[in-house]
């Protein structure tokens, strides 16, 4: 090489120093910039999951503490009534009736809001008392099966919670499922659920370019709060399995 | 040894990520089936490079018709990640241009007989458009780390490959032919880059997400 080659291939080197400078400054801000983003992303999300599950154990509460016993009060005072007319008394009966059959609603309500045994007796006893009530409203058959009792926050108990109600609901909804195996074990570090369907599945890609449901949108957030994994597995005509890892 | 036979030699680090495909191809989601042809393609070409220019002395037709085909497979590759989801013309305009590109610079102003460098420029831009857009895409949506995410380094060595192959070509598309000698040592910086993708790729055929454990990612 003269002394011009020499110059241009020095001023070459230079050129390509530079731009791979300013390509790795490039990736490290993507990452920098994914990572705050990530961070801020998990904090909303907890944050809404918080507040949606304040107001309705706030709500939860004033159903079962506040109306119920107004109710009872309400239905008491109406039988104390001394009547002499059949048709006035058959009147009292339906409207006590009527109270009996609030009251039972109002307590659904207010379970299905936020079991309170849910923080009491713990996430295995509230799904152990679910899961039959489920079977009796839903054409499904489940199967559940747990292993270990660790000591769960309660966050994290209320999410699995939503997390299982939320399958059970996508299996009857969507997934037209006869049967149901929900699997639930709790460790020392770690926390799985696995559930698998005989349902009619769905198609991974057509599920990635169309907007996913809400349901499931709510499973990945919950997931995601607790700093877990969910893996979907799921076959048009093969049924739908998840798996669940939350870290503890 | 030449600068000629430290390329061939580096040129086969796409191996590693070429053998690791075709042990991994029946087990990955089949979005990210595309990289691993682009890799068996590159593999490919390299070897018939340097077939061909033991034979006939030059890799120009196999290499014009492989700056195509490499091209080709990255835009099916992105739009199987969803990337062109949002606008549908953007994968057709795509590919017009690059044919229209290939064409006019290997048909109509040059012949396929000779390296032209024009295509490889333009197809460069639009690669390096590519992994931009693909990088700014996984901010919001990448749901873990990006530094074990395939197609996070996937996008880095196309934008460290496809910036240098172009910086490169420019070179060729002036034509300095007086410096041969120049030419290879520019050519050699290159040669390093392109064995640090191969390599880059290694990684990212290796944490390219396998289909039962598929992670849902929206």
């Amino acid at each position: 090489m003269d002394s011009t080659e020499k110059t241009i291939f020095v001023l070459a080197l230079i050129a390509g120093a530079i731009l791979g400078v300013i390509l790795l400054y490039f990736i490290f801000t993507i990452v920098r910039q994914q990572k705050k983003t990530r961070r801020l992303h998990l904090e909303k999300m907890d944050a809404e999951i918080k507040a949606l599950e304040r107001e309705r154990t706030r709500i939860a509460n004033d159903l079962h503490d506040e109306l119920g016993p107004l109710l009872s009060a309400t239905k008491y005072n109406i039988n104390a009534v001394d009547v002499t007319d059949s048709s006035d008394q058959q009147l009292i009966d339906k409207a006590s009736k009527h109270i009996d059959d609030s009251i039972t609603r109002i307590r659904e309500i207010s379970f299905d809001l936020m079991p309170s045994s849910l923080q009491r007796k713990g996430l295995i006893v509230t799904l152990e008392e679910f899961i039959p009530k489920a079977q009796k409203l839903f054409p499904v058959k489940i199967s559940f099966n747990h292993r270990g009792d660790g000591n769960l926050s309660n966050e994290m108990v209320v999410n699995l919670y939503r997390i299982i109600l939320e399958i059970i609901h996508n299996t009857v909804k969507h997934a037209q499922a006869t049967e149901l195996l929900l699997e639930l074990v709790i460790t020392d570090k770690k926390v799985i659920l696995k559930t698998k369907d005989n349902g009619v599945g769905f198609n991974h890609g057509r599920m990635r370019s169309e907007s996913a449901g809400l349901g499931l949108k709510n499973l990945v957030a919950r997931t995601d709060v607790m700093r877990g994994e969910l893996m979907l597995d799921s076959v048009a005509g093969q049924g739908t399995s998840y798996h669940i890892e939350i870290p503890l | 040894m030449s600068l000629f036979e430290v390329a061939s030699i580096i040129g086969f680090s796409i191996v590693f990520a070429a053998v690791l495909g075709l042990i991994i191809f029946r087990k990955i989601v089949p979005a990210y089936q595309p990289f691993i042809y682009i890799v068996w393609l590159g593999l490919f070409n390299h070897s018939l490079s340097l077939l061909m220019v033991r034979t006939t002395g030059s890799n120009a037709v196999n290499g014009n018709i492989f700056v195509l085909a490499e091209a080709l497979l990255y835009v099916w590759f992105f739009s199987n990640m969803g990337l062109f989801s949002k606008k549908k013309l953007q994968t057709p305009i795509l590919i017009g241009v690059l044919l229209t590109a290939w064409i006019f610079d290997n048909l109509i102003i040059h012949s396929l007989r000779t390296p032209n460098a024009g295509y490889r420029i333009v197809a460069c831009f639009i690669m390096i458009f590519i992994a931009i857009e693909q990088l700014i895409s996984l901010i919001a949506t990448a749901r873990k780390s990006l530094v074990r995410n395939s197609l996070f380094i996937i996008c880095c060595g196309m934008l460290f490959y496809f910036s240098y192959k172009a910086f490169i070509e420019v070179f060729f598309l002036i034509e300095v032919s007086s410096g041969i000698k120049l030419i290879t040592a520019i050519y050699s910086i290159f040669v390093v880059i392109n064995c640090s993708v191969n390599l880059l790729f290694f990684f990212a055929v290796l944490w390219i997400p396998r289909k039962k454990q598929y992670l849902f990612s929206l």
